[in-house]
């Protein structure tokens, strides 16, 4: 495995074998020159106490040999001896120093002196004794001359040049010198040969061994680690101790190796992506192999932010921003975590993104990342859902084609308004209404997923405290109902191009056509035909009334209608059948007790509901009947009164429950109960110039008739008169006699 | 006890965030916008501040600019709520001096635990 050599400290590098040559020359230097100036010393001592000795010798038989002529005063015979001295090359300078007869008795003279050229004089002897001393480079010699009676007649001073001796020492010391810098120079390469063969080679391959196995060149690292020499010491053993390592190191690389090969065989076996990010957001290369088939081959130095930027551009800042706060640490580490992009979604995949913090000493250090493609899943639970979606819209639509067609068109406006309102505070309380609006208009078609949405993102508005969706979520939305209108868009198109009629109002129309009845007539009827019948709308309701039997927890009413056959103008009756499922929802949630309470009361569970629509004398009326509690008059003349109401005859109270604000009921549930539905009920049927009437009787039952006259109705062949009544007569008839009722629900 | 100053345009969130904030035993301050965030701070001693960053008359950002410019408040830690995440802005409230921010809506443990950590 490579070493990172970011991590290593800078260091000069001095090489050991100049570390160990550099004392080495200097020792060596130092005793050569120990040595040199030893023997040039010694030398010189010896030569000089030579030339003394010499000197001593000479002087002293010269002055033997010069007494008689003293005791005598042969001044001849003294210069002669004087002259034999002189003859000597190395003289310089001789005086015979003595008394002169003429002079005082102690006085002394010099009675001969010789002075060579360059020399001078040596002067009178202090003391009458030998001496010997060396002056610069000269040796002066005083010797006294002693008759044979024993005293001092005379004192010979003698001075010798040492230029000689000076200049053979000289040539001596070059000698030395010559000597001392040859001996020590190959005293200093010899050890140094000898430390680079012993010491510095081996060591050098055993460097570059390690540095071949730190490259993983192990066999390289072995073949020069190896030492064939049959001595050992301390670096051979330091070579051997270091194959011992590099197969160690061999051994645990095999069976990390090993390993590692079982552990990326998982990785790559298995779906999810497995990342390592340092805490500066770099992922190592180690990876499953099925991150760079989904998204690529990643760069050597990529980071987390680029990773989540590969699977959506616009994530990488997010998630860069989201990474440093997980690392500047200030934030709690699952805090900062759950910031991260966990869901990332790309053209056509999707992503999920867990983040595993392994910490050391408290800090981070790698972070696992954990990348899961969801795409399936998600295209699953889509696909089953716009499954199911598209099952509800067909029963639907099928079911009651008239009433998917109001759904569809409100739907569709409310989608619009929500996608084009302008992003601003002004729009934001209409767009959250018809957000809420949609998901009750969803849901109440049982299309759960858009409902879902549309509560995801009431949620999300509440949530964040804003009243606008971001643009994601409008893009969510239009999703969902481009999904949905793909679907249905065709199904609604062909459904367009057919009129429905009853197999009643068929034998009607060819009754009509046998019976000869006018052209005229027969053509009213086929126009007439386009209306929309009242059994749709009555249809719906009953669906409406058990889709509240269940949110009410209470059992599944049994629902009859009679529609006898009524078609209206649909463009006309619009509003009105937008109001009657709040007469729906009274009767349900007031009209109906909750099926215990049936049971203690010995009624019949389920509770009934009767579904009609008549025409009586001129006048539509659409009928709700319960088996229910019935209206508490009692308690709706009190309200009255403590409203200020009128509450003295029926009529009165009737007038005071559809009242705004007043409710038949104590209690609000989320269905009804505010006193606001039948109110508005009340307002649409008396814009349509009609009225309502409630009958009702404790424990027995509610039954609501709203009424609104000069209503063209169709009768299928029987057009609105007086035969209406014939007709429900009839109809009921059938119905006692064992037929069943067209539609009854749950 | 430590108080906290919320600063939302939203009452909802306001109330949430106290909500939270006040059974973990923080007091709570509340402020509509940051002109009504710096008053609160004048006349109130916080330990942390929770700061929206879209909100009329001053909003979050500027609001953290004033406040780290003024001697007496910057070194009251500040904690972003932020409805999405925009690199620039993010960057510009670190490099202002926030000491976090958390994605709206916002899990009241994390809330917590934030503020236990930063108001500490």
């Amino acid at each position: 495995m490579p070493i990172n050599d970011n991590n290593k400290p800078r260091r000069l590098f001095l090489p050991l074998g100049t570390r160990m040559a550099v004392p080495i020359v200097l020792l060596v230097a130092v005793v050569a020159l120990g040595a040199y100036f030893g023997l040039v010393r010694t030398s010189r001592v010896t030569a000089m106490q030579s030339k003394q000795a010499a000197a001593e010798m000479v002087v002293k038989l010269t002055a033997r040999s010069i007494m008689p002529a003293v005791v005598f005063a042969d001044e001849t015979e003294m210069k002669r001896v004087v002259a034999d001295l002189a003859g000597s090359p190395d003289v310089t300078d001789v005086e015979l120093w003595g008394n002169d007869p003429k002079a005082a008795a102690d006085e002394t003279v010099p009675l001969v002196e010789f002075h060579r050229d360059g020399g001078g004089a040596i002067g009178r002897p202090s003391e009458a004794k030998a001496d010997l001393a060396i002056v610069s480079d000269s040796v002066k010699v005083l010797e006294p001359i002693i008759s044979p009676e024993g005293s001092t007649v005379a004192m010979l001073a003698v001075r010798l040049s040492t230029a000689r001796e000076v200049a053979a020492l000289d040539q001596l010391s070059r000698q030395i010198l010559y000597v001392s810098i040859g001996s020590a120079l190959c005293f200093i390469l010899a050890l140094l040969l000898v430390l680079h063969s012993l010491v510095l080679a081996p060591i050098q391959r055993l460097q570059l061994s390690a540095q071949r196995l730190a490259e993983g060149n192990e066999e390289g690292a072995n073949e020069l680690a190896v030492s064939h020499s049959r001595i050992e010491d301390e670096v051979v053993r330091l070579g051997t101790a270091f194959n011992d390592m590099a197969e160690a190191v061999r051994d645990r690389e095999r069976r990390l190796g090993v390993r590692n090969t079982d552990l990326k065989l998982i990785l790559d076996s298995v779906e999810q992506g497995f990342l390592t990010a340092l805490p500066d957001g770099t992922l190592l290369p180690e990876r499953s192999k099925v991150v760079e088939s989904w998204l690529g081959e990643l760069p050597n130095d990529c980071t987390v932010w680029e990773l989540a930027g590969r699977i959506d551009p616009d994530a990488a800042g997010w998630a860069q921003m989201a990474w440093l706060q997980v690392v500047d640490g200030l934030m709690p580490v699952e805090v900062a975590l759950d910031q991260l992009p966990k869901r990332l979604v790309n053209e056509s995949r999707h992503f999920d993104l867990a983040y595993h913090p392994v910490n050391s000493d408290g800090a981070l250090e790698r972070m696992i990342i954990v990348l899961t493609d969801v795409t399936a899943d998600v295209e699953r639970q889509r696909a089953l859902a716009q499954q199911h979606e598209f099952s509800v819209l067909v029963d639907q639509f099928v079911s009651d084609r008239h009433a998917f067609a109001d759904f569809w068109g409100e739907g569709t406006r409310l989608v619009e308004r929500i996608l084009d309102a302008d992003l601003n505070h002004e729009a934001a309380e209409a767009v959250r209404r018809d957000i809420h609006t949609l998901k009750g208009t969803a849901r109440s078609f049982g299309l759960s997923r858009l409902a879902a949405l549309c509560h995801d993102l009431e949620d999300s508005l509440q949530g964040r405290g804003e009243a606008l969706p971001t643009a994601q979520e409008l893009a969510q939305l239009r999703d969902a109902w481009d999904s949905l209108r793909r679907r249905m868009d065709p199904i609604i198109k062909g459904a367009g191009a057919f009129v429905e009629i009853s197999q009643m109002e068929y034998e009607d129309l060819m009754s009509s056509v046998k019976g000869a009845l006018p052209h005229a007539h027969i053509e009213r009827k086929l126009r007439e035909l386009r209306q929309e019948p009242t059994s749709w709308r009555l249809k719906r309701a009953a669906n409406t009334l058990q889709l509240l039997a269940k949110r009410l927890s209470k059992a599944p009413f049994d629902v009859s209608i009679e529609h006898n056959n009524l078609r209206l103008p649909s463009v006309q009756f619009a509003q009105f059948w937008g109001v009657l499922p709040h007469v729906l929802n009274n009767a349900a949630d007031h009209g109906i007790e909750s099926d215990e309470r049936r049971v203690e009361l010995g009624k019949p569970v389920p509770g009934r509901i009767q579904l009609a629509t008549r025409s009586v004398g001129g006048e539509l009326v659409v009928e709700v009947s319960d088996d229910g509690a019935g209206i508490d008059w009692g308690a709706v003349r009190e309200l009255a009164k403590v409203r200020n109401l009128p509450h003295a005859t029926q009529r009165d109270l009737e007038r005071v429950i559809l009242t705004d604000g007043i409710s038949s009921k104590n209690s609000v549930t989320q269905f009804s109960g505010r006193g606001v539905g039948l109110a508005a009920v009340a307002t649409v049927v008396q814009a349509m110039g009609g009225r309502i009437e409630v009958e009702s009787r404790p424990n027995e039952g509610t039954t609501w008739r709203l009424r609104i006259p000069g209503t063209r109705i169709q009768t299928g062949d029987r057009s609105e008169s007086s035969s209406s009544e014939r007709t429900r007569n009839e109809l009921e008839k059938e119905e006692r006699i064992g037929r069943k009722p067209e539609a009854s629900v749950g | 006890m430590k108080n906290v100053l919320v600063v939302d345009d939203s009452e909802t969130i306001r109330n949430q965030v106290s909500r939270a904030l006040e059974e973990a035993g923080f007091g709570v301050i509340e402020a509509g916008d940051g002109a009504d965030g710096l008053e609160q701070l004048a006349n109130n001693d916080v330990a942390l501040i929770i700061l929206d960053v879209n909100m009329p008359i001053l909003n979050g950002l500027d609001m953290l600019d004033r406040l780290k410019a003024n001697p007496e408040t910057a070194s009251v830690p500040v904690l972003m709520l932020t409805t999405e995440v925009h690199q620039a802005m993010i960057q510009r409230a670190r490099d202002a001096g926030a000491s976090g921010w958390i994605i709206k809506p916002v899990k009241v443990e994390h809330l917590v635990n934030a503020v236990n950590k930063l108001a500490a």
